[in-house]
Formats: C-alpha cells, structure tokens, sequence
C-alpha cells in the first residue's frame, strides 16, 4: 500500500531513466555488482522498469529504491538518488533479492 | 582513543579514469578496456577511491553488445548469454525466436552444446536489430553478418577483448577510436571508426 504514495515518483523516475545520461556508481555498488553478477545492462533495465518502493524528494531531485526484475525474472533493488539540475543519477548500493 | 577514528571522506573530487576495467560492470564475460568517458571519485585526503561515474550508460552496453555481435571470432555460451541479456530477453523469448527448445539454448549458453553457426548468426542479428546506430558504427547491417564467416568451433587459445576510446560532447558520447583483439590474431578499428563515429 505503501507504494501508492510514490505515484508521481514513478511516473517521473521511470521517464527520467528511459535515458540515463550520468551514471554515478559509489565503490559499494560496483563491488556488490560484481559479487552478485548484476550487469550495467539489467540495472538499466530495472531503473527504466521498476516500482519506486520508497522515495524521498527534496530541493533538486530525490533519493529512492527501486526494485524490479531482469530479464531472468530475478529481483534487483536499487538504493540510490538523482540530482535533475545536471541529470545524474547515483547508485549508492544494489541488492539481488534471493 | 584518538587512533581509532575513523577517517570519513568529505572532499571527494573527480579525475579522468585511464584503461577502466569495464567488463565486470559491463557483465562481459571478455575483457572491456574503455579509455575516456569515465571518470574516477576519489577523496583528495586519503586518496581512496570512492567509486566512478559513466556518461551514457546505455550507449556503453549496447556498444559492447555491438562490437561482441560483429566480431566473426566464435561465441562461447557465456558470450551468447551476455547478448541476450544485453536485449533484455528471457532465454525462453531467445529460444522462441531461434524456434528451438529452451533446453537446448541452456545447454549452449552453460557450455554444453557448442552454438550453430546459423543460430549463432541469429543471435548476432537480432542484437544489431536492437541497436541499430551502434551497429552503423562499425559499418555493420543484416547481410554482413549473414556473410559472416565464423568458424564452426571455438578456439580455446583465442580470447575476444574489446579496447574502446570514448570522448564525450555535448553528453553524447562519441568512440574515437577502438581494438578488438585477440591473442592469437587482432583486427584493428582505428582506420574504420575515426571518420564515422556518431552514438
């Protein structure tokens, strides 16, 4: 239910990232990437198909969590925010869900 | 107590990153060395790193996927599993569009069954279909990779890897140049890329 509060944020999010111009990756991110065997390609995916399970707006952009499935039906969830004036958006850690 | 603080980095700044080690963000199972287009966090304190920052993303994958797609050195399993992924398709949408069983694309993609040359054309062209300016790129279409000439078996002792210089303008990143090689034999871009390139 929790999610019906995110509308705006989904709507926004998911158009935003159709096209992600700057990718922000923190080292946490990148390494758990690796570790979980998550690709550029399938977070993009996720980023451009997920559901905003929690969003916080402030002055220019939001923080978030997305969660969504690749094409292998397995569940990602990404931990991270945007900055809209320079369209940015930053990953600060991933998680596959088992 | 003193000697127990923990350093916190606050003043992170950013630095060109030369010869990024790409593939295992990338998920390729080849090695992917891009030069230009990333850039590396580091704290000006301590020195460690932070993390790095891509430009275009999405380019970056569907360029890698391309230049793995129309390079004639065979695919192994791992490889055909990459392009798939990289099109965002179920292995069991591949195996539909390949009118083969899912079993039999999971056998290839673990390495148990070596890839057709004519189904190992397929998967080629359906990435090149997905991304068709990448694929304009490195001047390829439908018919060269039908005319492909790929050799029925892979070869242990040849290992594909992808060097890609990548310059951003106006947030499009543009390849200046790029290497696909191999150990034993290496086929160069240089000539090919410099004049055409537009992402």
């Amino acid at each position: 239910m929790a999610r019906e509060n995110y509308k705006a944020e989904q709507l926004w999010l998911n158009s935003f990232f159709q096209e992600i111009k700057t990718l922000d990756l923190s080292l946490e991110a990148e390494f758990e990437m690796r570790r979980a065997g998550v690709s550029l390609a399938e977070l993009l995916d996720v980023f451009a198909s997920g559901e905003v399970e929690w969003a916080d707006r402030d002055y220019d952009g939001c923080s978030f969590v997305i969660s969504g499935r690749n094409c292998d039906d397995e569940e990602i969830k990404i931990y991270g925010g945007f900055c809209s004036e320079i369209e940015m958006v930053s990953v600060m850690q991933i998680e596959r869900v088992r | 107590m003193a000697g127990l603080d923990k350093h916190i980095c606050r003043k992170i700044h950013v630095r060109e990153c030369k010869d990024y080690d790409a593939s295992h963000l990338i998920g390729a199972p080849f090695p992917v060395t891009l030069t230009g287009g990333v850039l590396e966090k580091h704290c000006e304190e301590c020195n460690a790193k932070a993390g790095h920052i891509l430009k275009n993303p999405r380019q970056l994958t569907r360029m890698v996927a391309v230049a793995r797609a129309c390079d004639d050195m065979k695919l192994n399993g791992s490889e055909v599993r990459f392009l798939r992924k990289s099109i965002n398709l179920k292995a069991k949408e591949l195996a539909e569009k390949l009118d083969i069983d899912p079993a039999h694309l999971s056998r290839i993609e673990n390495g148990h069954l070596a890839i057709s040359v004519v189904l190992e054309k397929l998967v080629r062209s359906a990435v090149c279909l997905s991304f068709l300016d990448e694929a304009r790129i490195v001047g390829m279409d439908g018919s060269s990779i039908l005319s492909m000439n790929i050799p029925s078996v892979v070869c242990s002792s040849r290992i594909f890897s992808l060097d890609l210089r990548l310059v951003e303008q106006n947030n499009v990143l543009h390849v200046v140049g790029g290497e696909r090689s191999a150990t034993v034999s290496s086929k160069s871009w240089k000539d090919d890329c410099e004049p055409k390139i537009a992402i």
